[in-house]
This record gives structure tokens, C-alpha cells and sequence, in this order.
């Protein structure tokens, strides 16, 4: 009993230690904080464009890291991720917390999360998300409003 | 860890196989699947398509089925849909034994992007099939596309 009455004590313990001991997102379930080395922010992101998905930490209240796994769209000196669906714990709290970190090939890059809103941007990142994750090479293209996605453009934090 | 979340995913999806009634005339025009409520697929033993997104196109009065997934899961049915190039598709509670002709060119896949795009909110111009381009190397979902055929 004594046994019992220890394991269940330390079951938060260890839950703890694993969500700030670097348990990260793994395909569709979220993780915790995010481990590796803080690495400059580029002046040139195209290097993402070989990679297919990145983790995302926010701080859930300011304050607990919560990560999830994500795509990433490069143009050049800019940086985008999307969310399929918008009304998201993840989403919601980047809105109010923008300040996240993002693990790109293993390296840490603090960044800050933008709603983007521009229909002219939208259009170029339909481009890039059909082309990099699809397969679809298109001459030009938009969301027809009706999406429940959004994207968030990564900026540094000033 | 992804394996592992794959195969949880495999266990929750467990449910029932395909329900309906057989339908044995061959179908010349789909255009009735594009309106339906429900679309399913499955292997022709009955095994629903579970892990991957299966999802149907009407293009012309062509039935096509595009397979999708972005986690690393391999899906008996759709393993057994490539092998023995046949399915079963339910629409609306009608179940039909069909033929699935695997498209693989961009000749064969551009007609259906209009529709694809279409119904996934994406408004664009002069699509076409580019499944691995040079600058986006290995970065692109899992895809398959059939075209659904009564014998």
C-alpha cells in the first residue's frame, strides 16, 4: 500500500519532469518544452524549404510550454507556419503570448508570432504550401475565404 | 515515439468494415457521389480505409479516390487497394465492387486538381501534378490517386 501511495505521488513528479525535461511534440500530439541550441535568426530562411515540419513552443498563460509539430513556408527572408484549423490551443494562445520558440533542425530560434491577415501574403503562401507539401505547382493561387486555417508570420523579436 | 503514435492511432480507429447495400449495375456517372453524404472506401474484402484520409473526387463523371497522409502509417486497406487494384465503395448505403486504376502522371493527375483544390478552399490557376520539386525536396505528404471503375 505504502508502494502504491509512493507511485502515485510521484506520478505528477514525473509527468513534470518529462514535459520540462524535453518530451516534444511527436506528429499530432503536443509536447513540452523544446531543448537544443538558441541559434541566430537568418536573414535568409530558404533553408527551411527542405524541411517539412518544425516544433512550435508556446507558453500556455505566458508561462507553460506547450509545443506542437507544424509546417513551415519560406519566402526568402520571411518565415510562415500555418494551422489547418484555426481554433486551436495553440493558436489562441499565440495570439496572446506571441513570444514562441521554434526548433528548426534541431537549433532554437525565439521568435514572434504574427497573425497574417494580408490577402496579397495568403496568395503566396497558398503557392508555397501547394508546391512544398502537395505536389501542386500552380501559376497563382488564394484561399477562397472559407478556410478555417491561418498563418502566422515569424518575426524577430525586437 | 512517431511509430508508437501511429499505432495508437491504428488502435482508435478500429470500427465497423463498410454497411450497405450491395449494388451490382455498373456506374457510367458519378456525379450523384459528388452530391452524397457519405463516401467511403475499402479494400475488397470489406476493410475500411482507416488511417489515411480518403477522399473522394467526381471530375466529368469520373469517381476518383485521393489517399492522403501526413504520419508515417501504413493502412492494410489501402495496401491491399494498391496490390490487388480493386475496392469497394459505399455511397449513401449502396456498396459497389469496383476497379482502382492507380494514376500516377501528371498527365492523369492535373484534371483532378481543379476539383481538388476546389473543395479544399484553394482558388488557383493552371494547376499541375510536380510531386517532387527541386526546390521542396522530400518535404510533400503521402498521396495516391485511383480512378474507381465498375467492372
Amino acid at each position: 500500500m505504502r508502494r502504491l501511495l509512493i507511485a502515485v505521488a510521484a506520478l505528477p513528479a514525473v509527468a513534470l519532469a518529462l514535459w520540462f525535461g524535453g518530451l516534444g511534440p511527436a506528429a499530432v500530439l503536443p509536447g513540452g518544452i523544446l531543448w537544443g541550441a538558441v541559434a541566430p535568426i537568418p536573414a535568409d530562411w530558404s533553408f527551411t524549404d527542405s524541411i517539412a515540419e518544425v516544433q512550435l513552443e508556446v507558453r500556455r498563460g505566458g508561462i507553460l510550454p506547450w509545443s506542437v509539430t507544424t509546417w513551415v513556408m519560406s519566402d526568402g527572408p520571411n518565415l510562415y507556419i500555418g494551422a489547418g484549423e484555426c481554433n486551436r490551443q495553440w493558436t489562441h494562445t499565440a495570439k496572446t503570448h506571441p513570444d514562441v520558440r521554434v526548433r528548426i533542425g534541431g537549433r532554437i530560434y525565439p521568435l514572434r508570432m504574427v497573425l497574417e491577415e494580408r490577402v496579397e501574403v495568403g496568395a503566396v503562401i497558398a503557392l508555397i504550401t501547394l508546391h512544398k507539401y502537395l505536389g501542386i505547382a500552380v501559376a497563382s493561387a488564394r484561399y477562397d475565404g472559407t478556410s478555417s486555417g491561418c498563418v502566422f508570420r515569424l518575426e524577430p523579436r525586437s | 515515439m512517431r511509430r508508437f503514435v501511429a499505432v495508437a492511432l491504428l488502435a482508435l480507429a478500429c470500427g465497423p468494415g463498410l454497411e450497405g447495400e450491395p449494388a451490382a449495375a455498373p456506374v457510367a456517372d458519378w456525379s450523384f457521389a459528388a452530391q452524397a453524404e457519405s463516401v467511403a472506401f475499402a479494400a475488397a474484402d470489406g476493410t475500411p480505409i482507416r488511417f489515411v484520409l480518403a477522399q473522394p473526387l467526381v471530375v466529368d463523371e469520373s469517381l476518383y479516390l485521393r489517399a492522403m497522409t501526413i504520419l508515417p502509417v501504413k493502412d492494410p486497406a489501402l495496401a491491399a487497394i494498391l496490390e490487388e487494384g480493386r475496392v469497394q465503395v459505399a455511397v449513401d448505403g449502396r456498396v459497389w465492387q469496383a476497379q482502382a486504376v492507380r494514376l500516377t502522371t501528371a498527365a492523369e493527375i492535373d484534371p483532378l486538381l481543379p476539383e481538388l483544390l476546389r473543395v479544399s478552399h484553394v482558388e488557383a490557376v493552371d494547376p499541375h501534378w510536380d510531386p517532387n520539386p527541386t526546390r521542396y525536396p522530400g518535404t510533400q505528404v503521402q498521396q495516391w490517386f485511383f480512378r474507381v471503375e465498375t467492372p
